[in-house]
């Protein structure tokens, strides 16, 4: 069994074999830069910071297409660049940042399966170089939303839709309330902990193998079948800030190409911080 | 050598201080390599270690080791090319070797080289991190820290109520907290809340306007 739609994914070879090809920008997407882009890169490799460039600094949410468009340009790359995009913290952050590539459509990219771990595990090669790009022409033809969910909408279907599935991807302690968050993320407390009414937990990293590359097509559709979340169902993932929601809807909608999946990126940190909302533990 | 930001550099090998390396010569061209204490205290404590298997050739600025901790996913990256030897399966098994004794028991691996680059020594690589963990606000406690906090421009009430609640919440008896903040006037309250509550208080020290404090959870 393969996966659905294997070109969403590249490996360390390709991308050896491909350093300073032409019309191929290599993003590395990170929450922390400073303990890894600036530490060591793969050579070629432009950075999304994530906190910085991909999140609007006045309001929570996600960098509009206007905002998109300048960052596209800024980086140098164009409506028919190949991106491949990898970075820290397990790949969630290129993975949340696959998600906002989708968002405004950009045909060409691809994750680095295993992202900045696997390069370093694999004996990558790493440069402190810093790329100098030429600005490039960048524009959103259409914003997409099929891949998100506000709360309102959430609330609506929740009411509506029997079909839904509600998939908590967070560890066992945050599902049951036990703690809000982990010790090395304080920004991402909530005021109560629990999960939403109704959702089951898949936490995320069982979708992954030790090297940080996801498990086989079979290995995932028993994971998730076996729990209910059937590619028949209409699923919503949710974490704390949203992006080990969308390695989740990654591994859902690309890899077993499930219809029908979308991010809640307001998450914990929006659900346990809502007055008079139900919550479960 | 001990330097003044309290790092430790021993003077029977060499170092590469941009790569965070050390080197002891074994024979004419093998080297047993390991990472610095100084680099520990920025990269974290690792949970997880994986090295280049025996017989790999190491390309220069190729990465010979990873190392994983709560904030960081390291590379250890090659000075120059050489061959893998031999590794370190004891520090693979239980990546706490190489934090608790980063240059004795918890070594990387074993490699040769014909041509290694440029090393230093003890005196010249402590001169150099001198600079460097300054720029990466980095200060050698005793121990490598489990945890870290950071604590800002906040009450010293609050302060010590964050402390608490954080050792209740994710440490294990035992485990340390590296603790940073910058209110000075919190010293003498952060010495006294330990005996108070029973903690342990392993190191304070201050650094500029910044207050590191290094507790163990005994309760």
């Amino acid at each position: 069994m393969t996966y659905a739609n294997p070109n969403v994914l590249t490996d360390v070879d390709w991308v050896r074999q491909n350093l300073g090809k032409p019309g191929i920008a290599i993003v590395e997407v990170d929450y922390d830069p400073k303990l890894a882009y600036e530490q060591g890169h793969i050579p070629g490799a432009l950075l999304i910071d994530w906190r910085k460039d991909m999140n609007k600094p006045d309001v929570r949410d996600i960098i509009d297409a206007r905002q998109f468009e300048e960052l596209m340009s800024r980086l140098g790359i164009s409506n028919d660049t190949h991106v491949v995009l990898y970075g820290d913290y397990n790949n969630w952050f290129a993975t949340f940042a696959f998600w906002v590539f989708e968002i405004y459509g950009h045909q060409k990219v691809q994750l680095l399966n295993g992202g900045r771990k696997k390069w370093i595990d694999s004996g990558g090669e790493l440069t402190k170089e810093i790329p100098s790009v030429k600005p490039a022409t960048y524009k959103v033809p259409k914003v997409n939303y099929e891949n998100r969910v506000f709360l309102q909408d959430l609330l609506k279907m929740k009411v509506a839709n029997p079909n839904l599935v509600l998939v908590d991807v967070r560890s066992p302690a945050e599902f049951t309330g036990e703690i809000t968050a982990p010790p090395e993320y304080p920004n991402e407390h909530a005021q109560r902990g629990g999960h939403i009414p109704g959702a089951i937990n898949i936490p995320w990293g069982q979708a992954i193998r030790e090297d940080g590359t996801f498990k086989s097509a079979e290995e995932l559709k028993q994971l998730y079948t076996s729990k209910g979340v059937s590619p028949d169902k209409e699923v919503i993932t949710y974490c704390r800030i949203g992006e080990r929601a969308s390695v989740t809807w990654f591994v859902l909608k690309h890899l077993l190409g499930y219809r029908n999946v979308k991010v809640y990126d307001g998450s914990w940190t929006e659900w346990g911080n809502l007055v008079n909302f139900p919550i479960e533990k | 050598m001990k330097a003044a930001d309290g790092c430790l550099y021993p003077e029977d090998r060499l170092y590469v201080v941009e790569n965070d390396l050390w080197f002891k010569q074994l024979s004419a061209e093998r080297f047993r390599i390991g990472v610095t204490l100084p680099y520990l205290f920025f990269s974290g404590k690792p949970n997880r270690v994986t090295v280049r298997g025996v017989g790999s050739l190491v390309r220069k600025n190729t990465s010979l080791a990873l190392l994983v901790s709560i904030k960081m996913e390291g590379a250890v990256v090659a000075p120059f090319d050489c061959e893998v030897k031999m590794v370190n399966a004891a520090a693979l098994a239980n990546p706490v070797l190489v934090a608790d004794d980063p240059y004795g028991e918890g070594w990387l691996a074993e490699v040769s080289s014909s041509d290694p680059s440029a090393m230093v020594d003890a005196c010249e690589a402590a001169k150099k991190y001198e600079e460097i963990n300054r720029e990466r606000g980095v200060v050698c406690l005793q121990a490598v820290p489990d945890y870290e906090i950071k604590v800002f421009g906040q009450t010293c009430e609050s302060i010590l109520t964050q402390i608490g609640d954080f050792m209740k919440a994710y440490m294990s008896f035992g485990e340390t907290l590296h603790v940073i903040t910058s209110d000075p006037a919190t010293e003498v309250d952060m010495i006294s809340w330990a005996e108070d509550t029973g903690q342990g208080l392993l190191e304070v020290r201050r650094v500029g306007k910044t207050l590191h404090v290094l507790y163990r959870r005994l309760v």
